[in-house]
């Protein structure tokens, strides 16, 4: 196991190295400056540029970014806040992204395990044609289509806030107000989690059901009740931890929408305006953030079905595609 | 005659698919005596798994049992409801499953297979069914049941998968022990251990056998009685001796015939001709009929009744009537039967 | 035992059976059973696929969707880009109105205002111009919800704009109808492109399965797998133009892997069964043995990924051009106009109607395009289907 992790980790940094690589070249490379604007003349883009070292050769800026990464610096924002650090910039939209994806992570996929369960327990009754409709509904209905849905609601029935309250203590703001700010994001998100967890835990629940070690713990005398604790529920929900980290990094990234639609501050914001105003290192930092937060999220699934699925954890995590 | 434990009356159950109703089983009855190993023998599709599952309340949700009883202890056990029945499974009934590789739960420990079915029937508290689990796997044969225990069903080859399941399904003392193919999923060698396995539990602890298979080569050792069942019916039924020599059905002949052991060198392998009816819309007569090379104007009529021939000796087929013509099993097959009788004595 | 009861009560009645039943007769039938004709697995699994109502429905309207968002914008009066009349300022944000429909109260070209008492009377409605349909207050200030029979209160009772007008006096209908098609083309390039790089890919990797090539192959996927396909997308929009099929290729090189991946685990299976074993055999090339062996045995599944790789492009497009990169104005596609809509109307319920329809348009879309999806992996791959 600890060699498995420790050659998946490898992989990883390569990957982000790779990544890493790939992003500075192509942010390098692309035309114009953040100092390209008709009102900057020829002149002091130049001393701009040389005053942010954007004038040397790639390869050199490459490997002071290199030398600031390894300090676990990003680089400085040129245009957003001038002279900030990234590291410090992207800190807070960050933490609001993944604050608003694990909550609808968390809320998802209670509900969606449920409702799953739910429907597999009673197959073709009104519950399972429920939780068909939603799944349905889930994959064609576009997240900005149900953030809409929401805010007409919100509109005729004005129960929760809609403007964005940064938790902040020095003003006496909790992390539960801003939470509880963010009801409308949440909810929006979280539909699609519903659908995909619910649907994907019925097939698997049904699938566990029509299963010999069912049938046997059924003929060793246990009860519905023992059965559905004691062997389906655990080996329905093993499958569902894959589909979680992908689900985390889904959310994060495709919070983007939300964050837009609802002016989260989130980090999908202030990557689009650092695309748009050129701000190089931001973009570069954020990126890799998202590839990292993919990447890391992958391992831990791995390690976790690893921990719940014996086959896997004697194996070794040996994958056969 | 013995102790009656499990009677089974005119069960008739049937399967709604979207063809329609499948007829799987159609008015099986026969009783199961004190100690002894009643093995139920047919080809796929003859009903032979559905009756077992039957007798355990397993049947899926599109079953309809559409008569008959099953009787244990003076209690008819399909008028029972899911929670009742399921204190009669594992404690009075018990059943092993035909594939090993896919009748253990993968994420539980063997231990904790085991272990569940005791302290479930027979309110064992955690010590006494972990001592009495290792005592467990030790009499089905497997060394090290302290290793054992603690191990993930991956970690064991399919005979010894099948050895656990025996172990659960034996672990509180049931009356009643149904296998339901057992052996069909594994290789030659493991198939015999877990015959000797089966029949030596048997014997040392008084438990009775239904044992379900397609193969009568596994029968003759193994069991007391037979039964043969065809399209959802038992056509034949009788002791060991009755049915291997001096079968009445043609079914039954055809079955014995095509068995590779009886065969002489050089003589081609018997099969029946044709292929099972299907059971949606089952002949009007006698199901056979259509395979059999014995059919008379009246299999295609009216269904056979159950013929006696001997005090422990019945067969469906309407070649026992009086008034049908008198006829001899085919050469080929008694020259056999003689061999086997002069070979192997008494079964 | 019961046995011998039954036997003995029936012993009177099978007496009574004629005695020249019993006679031998040789079956008249098919002992086999085998009956029918054999269809080809194609004709199988177009019957099972029209057999399938929610699917027939589906296709029916895509079929409709489709021949609609061709047909609509060329039938038009009015263009894509242009102002209905000339006098924009009147016909900006003109409800839905259609004949005879507007008798069922349905696009009937009213629109539903909030007016207190006061700003009502600066108005200047004609009597029959308008209803109050109800009263609330905000701010402990008393408003009057106010339906407005916009068309004749502009004296235009003689125009229908079937979708209405946007803010820019636009017809609706023209736009949705084009943007439909826009986005249509982008799910299909899509589509087209990611399937086909992922099988040359992962078909490739399959037929060299357990070699180098397949090895590195696979590492390469492993790494392109590690990237969000957001920063993939991001990336693409700093050099691609804006237009329809540099977006399909930007859509389609964050979707090839998984299709890549499929095919891959396919041909490795079938790469080692007997007809391929048979075609080596007897000599036949690699790229014979993938071309007429392997990709015949992956075409269902490939339709079936083909069929849910088109919503996700549309999909896609639509959150691109939500996040504001992407399509541009001049080639509105159904995110774009949801967006557009979005920020023109500020989200006020009066003018809520240029939101809903295009949403309302790109949803049915999606959920036809879906349910298709799931129709032809019933039809095709009954091994898929997930019960």
């Amino acid at each position: 196991m600890a060699r498995y992790i420790g050659k998946r980790v490898l992989q990883m940094a390569l990957t982000l190295f790779l990544i890493m690589t790939v992003l500075f070249i192509l942010l390098k490379v692309t035309p114009g400056s953040p100092f390209t604007n008709p009102r900057i003349s020829a002149e002091t883009r130049a001393i701009l540029e040389a005053k942010y070292g954007l004038d040397k050769p790639i390869l050199v800026q490459y490997v002071i970014y290199l030398g600031k990464l390894a300090q676990f610096d990003f680089g400085e924002s040129i245009i957003i806040i001038k002279n900030f650090p990234v590291t410090k910039m992207i800190f807070e939209p960050l933490a609001i992204t993944i604050r608003l994806g694990l909550i609808a992570l968390a809320l998802g996929t209670s509900i969606g395990i449920f409702l799953g369960a739910l429907a597999a327990l009673n197959r073709n009754k009104f519950w399972d044609h429920f939780n068909t409709i939603i799944a349905v509904i889930g994959v064609s209905v576009p997240s900005f289509v149900i953030a809409t849905i929401l805010l007409l609601l919100r509109k005729e029935f004005p129960i929760v806030p809609i403007i964005f309250n940064k938790a902040d203590p020095a003003k006496g703001i909790s992390l539960l107000s801003e939470i509880h700010s963010m009801t409308l994001p949440i909810l929006s998100l979280t539909f699609g989690v519903v659908a995909t967890i619910s649907r994907y835990m019925r097939t698997e629940l049904v699938e566990v059901y029509n299963s010999d070690y069912i049938l046997l713990a059924r003929a060793k005398g246990l009860n519905k009740r023992q059965v559905f604790t004691k062997h389906a529920l655990r080996n329905a929900l093993i499958p569902i931890i894959t589909v979680m980290g992908p689900m985390l990094v889904a959310l994060i990234t495709g919070s983007t929408v939300v964050e837009r639609f609802f002016g989260v501050p989130g980090l999908a914001l202030l990557t689009i305006k650092s695309i748009n105003v050129k701000d190089t290192f931001v973009t570069l930092g954020a990126e890799l953030l998202y590839s990292a937060m993919f990447v890391v999220t992958m391992l831990f699934v791995d390690i976790a079905y690893g921990i719940v699925d014996p086959r896997i954890r004697l194996i070794g995590g040996s994958k056969n595609d | 005659m013995k102790d009656i434990v499990l009677s089974v009356r005119n069960l008739t159950v049937s399967f709604k698919t979207h063809g329609g109703l499948v007829q799987a089983v159609r008015n099986v009855s026969f009783d199961l005596q004190q100690g002894e190993t009643l093995a139920i023998v047919g080809e796929s599709g003859s009903g032979k798994s559905v009756t077992s599952k039957a007798i355990m309340g397993l049947l899926t949700p599109n079953a309809i049992i559409e008569k008959g009883e099953i009787i244990y202890n003076d209690v008819n056990l399909v008028t029972l409801n899911e929670s009742k029945y399921s204190k009669y499974r594992g404690a009075d009934l018990a059943m092993v499953f035909q594939d090993p590789m896919t009748s253990l739960n993968p994420v539980m420990t063997i231990g904790e297979q085991i272990t569940e079915s005791l302290m479930n029937n027979l309110n064992f508290t955690k010590e006494q069914a972990k001592a009495r689990s290792l005592e467990l796997i030790s009499l089905v044969g497997i060394d090290n049941p302290d290793k054992r225990y603690k191990q993930y069903p991956h970690q064991f080859s399919g005979g010894m998968r099948q050895r656990i399941v025996i172990a659960i399904a034996l672990s509180c003392n049931p009356k009643i022990l149904i296998c339901d193919e057992p052996t069909t999923a594994l290789d030659v060698t493991t198939q015999a251990q877990i015959l000797e396995l089966i029949k030596n539990l048997q014997k040392q602890l008084g438990v009775s056998v239904i044992f379900i298979t397609h193969d009568l080569g596994v029968v003759a050792n193994m069991s007391d009685r037979v039964a043969v069942m065809y399209a959802g019916k038992i056509v034949e039924i009788g002791t060991v001796e009755d049915v291997y020599y001096d079968p009445k059905h043609p079914y039954t002949w055809g079955l014995l015939a095509s068995i590779p052991a009886f065969q002489a060198k050089g003589v081609e392998l018997y099969a029946i001709p044709g292929a099972p009816p299907q059971m949606i819309n089952p002949p009007k007569g006698d199901a056979f009929a259509l395979r059999s090379d014995w059919s008379m104007k009246v299999d295609f009529e009216y269904q056979p009744p159950m013929f006696k021939v001997s005090e422990t000796h019945y067969a469906s087929t309407w070649l026992l009537h009086p008034k049908a013509p008198k006829v001899e099993r085919p050469a080929q097959l008694q020259e056999r039967i003689n061999q086997l009788m002069h070979k192997g004595g008494k079964a | 035992m019961t046995n011998k009861i039954d036997a003995a009560n029936q012993e009177t009645d099978l007496l009574s059976i004629p005695e020249e039943l019993f006679t031998f007769e040789k079956s008249s039938g098919d002992a086999e059973g085998l009956t029918n004709k054999p269809i080809s697995f194609w004709q199988d699994s177009m019957r099972r696929l029209f057999k399938n109502y929610v699917a027939v429905i589906a296709l029916t309207i895509i079929a409709i969707l489709t021949l609609t968002s061709i047909i609509a914008p060329m039938l038009s009066n009015y263009s894509l880009t242009g102002r209905v009349d000339e006098d924009y300022y009147k016909f900006a944000q003109l409800p839905a109105r259609v004949p005879v429909l507007e008798n069922l109260g349905i696009f009937d070209g009213t629109l539903v205002k909030e007016y207190t008492e006061a700003s009502l009377a600066e108005v200047g409605y004609a009597p029959d111009e308008y209803k109050v349909v109800g009263t609330f207050s905000r701010n402990r200030i008393e408003y009057l919800r106010v339906k407005e029979y916009t068309y004749k209160y502009l004296d235009i009772e003689d125009r229908y704009f079937i979708f209405g007008t946007d803010i820019l006096s636009r017809d609706i209908w023209t736009r949705v109808w084009y943007g439909t098609s826009i986005s249509l083309l982008i799910g299909f390039y899509a589509a087209i492109i990611d399937v086909l790089i992922g099988v040359i890919y992962g078909g490739v990797a399959g037929y060299f399965g357990g070699t180098k090539i397949d090895d590195v192959m696979m590492r390469i996927l492993e790494v392109l797998y590690g990237i969000p396909s957001i920063v993939i997308l991001f990336v693409l929009f700093m050099f691609l133009q804006p237009g329809i099929v540099p977006i399909a290729i930007a859509i389609a090189l964050t979707g090839w892997i998984g299709v890549a991946r499929m095919i891959r685990a396919q041909f490795l299976k079938l790469r080692d069964q007997e007809f391929v074993l048979a075609a080596r055999t007897l000599g036949a090339s690699d790229v014979r043995i993938i071309v007429k062996h392997l990709i015949p045995n992956v075409v269902a599944q490939i339709i079936v990924m083909a069929s849910f790789s088109i919503p996700s492009a549309i999909f896609y497009e639509a959150f691109l051009a939500f996040i504001g990169i992407g399509l541009d104005l001049s080639k509105p596609s159904l995110g774009v106009l949801i967006n557009d809509a979005i920020s023109s109307t500020q989200g006020a319920m009066t003018y809520v109607y240029q939101l809903v329809i295009p949403s309302l348009v790109l949803s049915i879309l999606m959920l036809s395009i879906n349910l298709l999806g799931n129709g032809l992996r019933d039809a095709l791959d009954p091994r898929m289907r997930n019960n």
